[in-house]
């Protein structure tokens, strides 16, 4: 017998997107700003400004432009925003790689539109004057050093394998019952990694 | 660790620390969150990029219907929950007096059937806030003369 086709979403239009933009509570607006903050940690514009700013406009822009559609039915506004918000910031970071590899830093993209109705993206822009080496070097310390960091901590060590490999195929709450971890004890690790990679990020920061 | 292997570690390490911030609770967020600075407002960041489009217009317009509408809490009180309680309520107020349509610019230049739902709400706050006003008996969604 044939499975019934899955429910249609219905899709937001522009004015409801607005409506639900106006009515975020404002824990949520905190938890999209740290979010945003998180995501694009280590990344930087030529002219210094702030790129989780720029990654809520592009994000913004997609949505009411309809290249991303909110299915309002399914998806609570928040979490569809911070979703978007990762697949743009994870499209940056891939052509940051790229672009690094062909000696340009510049990571934070945003489409502008002229008066004159041209489109361009300020990352093509980019110049190669800003090349640091040592930032070839530094996800590879970051990533040796929170192994290092971890080492001989069970919980921590299980916890940290997670975050870099399966974060995305498997739950906080599947890794505890997979090897018999409480689940608290993992969620203690996790913010005790994090804390780990604040310091090793304000270290690096403060090596230049 | 291989470079790529390295690459990809970190890159999910980035996803799951902003995925943390999502799935905390307001006491959990409050505590390890990083505070927003003074002035700054997420929501205007956002609103922000909305006002450039061109749909920004016609939320503006929707958000004065509904002051507008606001302004009426015991005709609105009145309005039937479906679109099409509205309209039929609105067809028989205007039957029973047809100078009511000339003084709701909505109705005044459109046929009645083109009138968009929102507009239906609008007309009929008014129009029942004038009904009342005249004496005319509103009962539940209902209309007698």
């Amino acid at each position: 017998m044939e499975k019934p086709p899955p429910p249609s979403d219905e899709y937001a239009t522009p004015v409801e997107v607005i409506e639900a933009m106006a009515a975020l509570a404002k824990a949520d607006e905190a938890r999209l700003w740290n979010a945003a903050l998180r995501l694009t940690r280590d990344m930087r514009r030529r002219d210094g400004a702030d790129c989780h700013r720029a990654l809520y406009h592009e994000v913004a822009r997609l949505i009411l432009g309809g290249n991303r559609r909110w299915p309002k039915q399914r998806v609570p506004f928040p979490k569809f925003y911070y979703m978007t918000m990762r697949n743009v910031a994870g499209k940056w970071r891939k052509r940051y790689e790229a672009r690094r590899e062909a000696g340009i830093v510049l990571v934070c993209e945003a489409t502008r539109v002229g008066r004159d109705g041209s489109v361009w993206n300020e990352a093509e822009n980019a110049s190669r004057d800003d090349v640091r080496p040592e930032d070839d070097l530094y996800f590879r310390r970051v990533v040796s050093a929170l192994r290092s960091a971890v080492d001989g901590h069970a919980v921590r060590e299980r916890a940290l394998e997670w975050m870099f490999t399966e974060r995305d195929a498997m739950t906080l709450e599947g890794v505890s019952l997979e090897s018999d971890i409480p689940l608290a004890a993992l969620k203690a690790a996790v913010t005790w990694i994090r804390r780990e990679f604040t310091k090793l990020r304000a270290a690096e920061v403060a090596h230049g | 660790m291989a470079e790529e292997d390295a690459k990809q570690a970190y890159d999910r390490l980035i996803l799951s620390l902003a995925d943390e911030v999502m799935e905390m609770s307001d006491e959990e967020l409050l505590a390890t969150g990083e505070p927003m600075p003074e002035g700054i407002s997420v929501k205007e960041m956002l609103l922000e990029a909305a006002r450039e489009h061109p749909d920004w217009k016609l939320y503006v317009m929707k958000k004065e219907r509904e002051a507008q509408l606001a302004k009426l809490p015991a005709a609105r009180a009145r309005i039937p929950r479906t679109a099409e309680g509205r309209r039929s309520l609105l067809e028989r107020l205007l039957a029973l007096r047809p100078d009511f349509g000339d003084l709701v610019p909505a109705v005044q230049y459109r046929e009645f059937k083109d009138l968009p739902d929102e507009d239906v709400a609008s007309c009929l706050a008014q129009l029942l806030a004038l009904a009342e006003a005249e004496g005319l008996d509103v009962g539940d969604g209902d209309v007698t003369p």
